[in-house]
């Protein structure tokens, strides 16, 4: 639906389907158990994901190409529940990440990593260099 | 460019109870923290698993639901903590459109109805205008004026999708919250 | 009929209709496609387009009392389901049979737990104590992935999130070891993550039993993904039915590659107009009786090709097509 073409209005699209979210935003923002962890214009989401989630969600959209080989690795574990989330960055902690209780106690807080890209700093899900 | 709808830290807690006597014992913490703004004429996407908290985030962006903490502004008004009565107007500016249209559509009315109903409580136009405006909307979202007086329920999930955005679009507001238009499209 | 040793399943002229306030609406019209042992058809089409329809139709489960087979055959391992008795049809649903359906709670009893369904379905098609029931219950909640499945089997479906009860519903499906599962849109209600998690899971499950998998889908990801042939289906008919790589390299009906333009693709230059399929699909009782797409095709039909049923024929190996002269495009 061409909604786009209504101009001058702002829209903020919720959707679990990545692909489609591309095609319509200016920016998006990923958000995991109740936090945004990355915030970027949209070509920077998809194209220098920061965040571990970011990047499993993006692997994990189907690709329309039955020649395409996709190697994806899948998420263990299932959504986690919001009722007293875990400490610290609640996705390392459900992927059981080695370097997770580093992120308990730290101040999680959006860091701006490139102009307007925006991310979780923690040590366990995100590539700061 | 203008941020049109900034929030601030924005959480949202939901006591859990349980026991005989129903005590709170937990939180359910839904939205814990969150900071976002929408420009003028911005399209921002909210991406998430469900149960991430993106719904309620967006209820509570359009005042549907009481922040438990944090602020949210909308065209330079703080509404974080406005009662029903003083949300009135922005209910013009601020549109939602449901995951699922068929249970926000009452299948009682027709489209014409459901399409021309918030023009009627927001008092806009004459009955002649607001009909006339009513088939501009049908138009605009793809849908034939014979489709105004047919009952929601004879649509498609894509076309009842459809009726949901030109319903939205009724008032001319200035930002959508759009809580998974697309998932209904085929 | 023949029956090659390949061959799992063959549906002919299946023709279903459901009785409205309006008169009878044929949503299924005389469909046609088979399955071999151990691959996996897609069905794909927009809502409406009766591809749950056929699903329901071939295990007998339409809707009642609406809801009608009015013709066709369908050859499942040896015999006509349409007409077997229905002590054979209880036998075969839930036995040589499994399916999975969109949304869980539908097919989960809420008043028993876990373990109890799970062990009725052993025992209502294998001849075993209820002790070795529970056992295989255990067993397949294991194999589907859920962690402590010995304490899962004591809970209620509400207890679980929606990913575990999709993943019940497959330990349901599968539990019997099943000749054919089929899997009507089985992750639209999960997010992609959770989504990519049950469809690998079904393609191990379906390697280690070797059956044969039905997935209906919108998704086209999907259907690319997981499918070895695919049909296409548009307002109760089959217009395309060929080998996925065949069908996404060489679409050669119109409404396949409308379907597959719009696919919206990471890849693709961003805020550019999704080209879409023009207008909506009619109501079952305002479609053409020829050819169904002559109303949003961007070819613009004569009055023969919108009266007249175009013929389904074979026009490759393998790769059918509904032949309107506006709408083929070989």
């Amino acid at each position: 639906m061409e909604l786009q073409e209504d101009f001058g209005l702002a829209y903020l699209f919720i959707a679990h389907d990545l692909a489609v979210v591309k095609h319509v935003s200016d920016r998006v923002a990923i958000m995991y158990l109740g936090k945004i962890v990355e915030m970027a214009d949209a070509d920077s989401i998809y194209e220098n994901p920061r965040h571990a989630y970011t990047k499993a969600l993006i692997s994990a959209i189907p690709v329309a190409d039955p020649t395409a080989k996709v190697e994806r690795e899948l998420l263990e574990g299932d959504v986690p529940s919001p009722i007293d989330p875990p400490e610290g960055c609640a996705f390392g902690h459900r992927m059981s990440h080695p370097r997770w209780p580093e992120s308990v106690g730290m101040d999680l807080s959006l860091k701006e990593v490139a102009p307007g890209h925006w991310v979780q700093p923690c040590p366990c899900c995100t590539d700061l260099s | 460019m203008k941020p049109l709808l900034t929030v601030e830290n924005l959480k949202m807690h939901f006591p859990v109870k349980g026991g005989v006597f129903l005590r709170p014992v937990g939180a359910c913490k839904a939205v814990d923290g969150v900071s976002l703004t929408v420009a003028e004429g911005e399209t921002v996407g909210l991406v998430g698993e469900s149960g991430c908290g993106k719904s309620t985030l967006a209820k509570a962006a359009a005042r549907l639901l009481k922040p438990t903490d944090g602020r949210i502004v909308f065209d330079g008004h703080d509404i974080t903590h406005l009662g029903m009565g003083a949300l009135k107007p922005l209910r013009r500016e601020l549109q939602m459109i449901f995951q699922d249209p068929a249970e926000s559509l009452n299948p009682r009315h027709s489209v014409r109805d459901i399409i021309e109903e918030p023009l009627v409580i927001q008092k806009v136009g004459t009955r002649a205008e607001r009909r006339k405006r009513v088939a501009e909307l049908l138009e605009r979202v793809g849908l034939s004026e014979s489709a105004g007086s047919r009952f929601s329920f004879e649509f498609s999930g894509g076309q009842r999708q459809r009726i949901g955005i030109a319903r939205a679009l009724a008032l001319n507001p200035k930002l959508i919250l759009c809580d998974e238009p697309f998932r209904a499209r085929c | 009929m023949s029956d090659s040793p390949r061959q799992l399943l063959e549906v002919t002229d299946l023709r279903a209709a459901f009785d409205t306030e309006s008169g009878e609406l044929t949503a299924v019209d005389d469909v046609d496609f088979k399955v071999d042992r151990g691959r996996t058809l897609g069905i794909v089409g927009e809502s409406g387009c009766g591809k749950s329809v056929s699903a329901l139709s071939l295990i007998r489960l339409l809707p009642q009392p609406m809801g009608k087979v009015k013709k066709g055959e369908v050859w499942f391992d040896g015999r006509d389901l349409l007409r077997v008795d229905d002590d054979e049809m209880h036998a075969v649903r839930g036995g040589e049979i499994g399916m999975i359906f969109q949304e869980p709670m539908t097919a989960l009893n809420p008043v028993h737990t876990i373990g109890r369904q799970l062990t009725e379905a052993v025992l209502l098609h294998q001849k075993v104590t209820p002790k070795e029931a529970l056992e295989q219950a255990v067993d397949m909640l294991k194999r589907v992935r859920i962690p402590a499945p010995e304490i899962r089997v004591g809970e209620y479906p509400h207890q679980l999130s929606g990913g575990m009860r999709q993943r019940v519903m497959i330990a349901m499906a599968l539990i019997n070891r099943p000749k054919l599962l089929i899997a009507d849109e089985p992750t639209t209600a999960l997010d992609v993550t959770v989504q990519a998690q049950i469809l690998a899971l079904i393609e191990d499950l379906q390697e280690e039993m070797g059956m044969a998998v039905i997935l209906i889908t919108h998704d086209l990801g999907v259907i690319a993904e997981n499918c070895d042939d695919v049909v296409v289906m548009y307002g109760g008919r089959v217009v395309e039915w060929a080998p996925a790589v065949d069908l996404f390299s060489d679409p050669l009906h119109a409404y396949t590659k409308g379907l597959l333009r719009s696919i919206p693709r990471l890849d693709r230059e961003r805020k550019t107009k999704l080209p879409t399929i023009r207008g909506n699909v009619p109501a079952l009782d305002e479609m053409p009786s020829g050819c169904r797409f002559s109303t949003r095709a961007d070819v613009e039909h004569d009055e023969k090709s919108k009266n007249e049923r175009p013929p389904f024929e074979e026009v490759k190996p393998g790769h059918w097509v509904e032949k309107c002269p506006f709408c083929y495009q070989g």
